[in-house]
């Protein structure tokens, strides 16, 4: 059975704004999370570079 | 003896290292949970439930406006929670989970806002009015920005959560007014048609898909709260030892 979705343009939008918005809170601490991963490995390797260079260690 | 093993349990939380294993198991599972009660609860408010007898088929714009108001006055009342013990046990995580529920708070508002405004075009037939509960409303969105903005304006993520929490606090008596408002003052806004104490006004028939979508947004507020948590968690503790021993075990 085919559904029927002969709704106003008021309701599809409701529902688009909320797909939109939700979309944006599952998304947001995924993408955060690939560049706080990117950045701390970057600050690792910075790290570790200044170490095996400093003639103290 | 469940007493001390729920304290013991509450600190353990609290240490980052336990913090960051669960926030980064329990999210598939809280995304799993919402996806699969949106879905019924989509489902079902648009092809299930009958149109309303007044208001035909706009009625169902209410599936996301009404589950979005709650979670938006619930997660209020949760950042209330735990700013009271962030202030007063200086627990860390509750600091962190207060600060990263404040953009979650006022995505759930705006989007309360916005469809609120969609339904009230063709029902009212204004995008917008002055009316009490549509204003303390947009209070609140205020009121997350505000958060938002003294959490970011402190170098200091510790001092500018403590001053941020003292605002939550601060907030809370917007929440009572949103609530009682269509009560207290004469509103164009509709009174509650749901209650969890005494009679609904709703038919019953109107109001599965609606269960399902307020539980669908607890399971979304839970598990994009604790993503944000755990990402503000790694880049406070950016120089501490768990971090870099986790980052080498990734690499």
């Amino acid at each position: 059975m085919i559904p029927d979705f002969n709704y106003a343009p008021f309701v599809w939008s409701s529902y688009a704004i909320a797909v939109a918005i939700i979309a944006w809170q599952m998304l947001q601490p995924w993408l955060k999370h690939r560049q706080v991963r990117n950045e701390l490995r970057e600050d690792l390797r910075a790290q570790q570079l200044e170490q095996r260079h400093d003639p103290k260690t | 003896m469940i007493w001390t093993t729920l304290k013991v349990g509450f600190h353990r939380l609290g240490t980052p290292l336990v913090f960051h294993r669960l926030s980064t198991v329990l999210p598939p599972w809280l995304w799993a949970g919402f996806v699969i009660c949106a879905a019924i609860g989509v489902y079902q408010a648009l092809y299930v439930v009958p149109a309303d007898y007044q208001q035909g088929d706009s009625f169902r714009i209410l599936y996301v406006h009404v589950p979005a108001a709650w979670q938006a006055m619930a997660t209020y009342m949760v950042m209330a929670v735990l700013a009271v013990i962030a202030l007063v046990w200086r627990i860390r995580i509750a600091e962190i989970m207060a600060m990263v529920s404040a953009p979650i708070g006022a995505a759930m508002t705006l989007l309360c806002l916005a469809t609120g405004s969609i339904w009230g075009r063709p029902m009212w037939g204004t995008w917008w009015a002055w009316d009490a509960r549509l204003t303390s409303m947009l209070v609140l969105l205020f009121i997350y920005l505000g958060i938002m903005a003294l959490y970011a304006a402190y170098e200091d993520h510790r001092k500018g959560a403590r001053v941020a929490c003292l605002l939550i606090l601060v907030g809370v008596i917007n929440i009572p007014i949103i609530h009682f408002s269509v009560e207290w003052w004469t509103t164009l806004h509709q009174g509650a048609t749901i209650r969890f104490f005494g009679e609904s006004t709703m038919h019953p028939s109107m109001l599965p898909p609606l269960i399902w979508m307020t539980v669908a947004f607890k399971f979304l507020y839970a598990a994009a709260l604790l993503g944000r948590a755990r990402n503000e968690l790694l880049l406070q503790d950016r120089s501490r030892n768990w971090v870099k021993t986790l980052m080498l075990k990734a690499t």
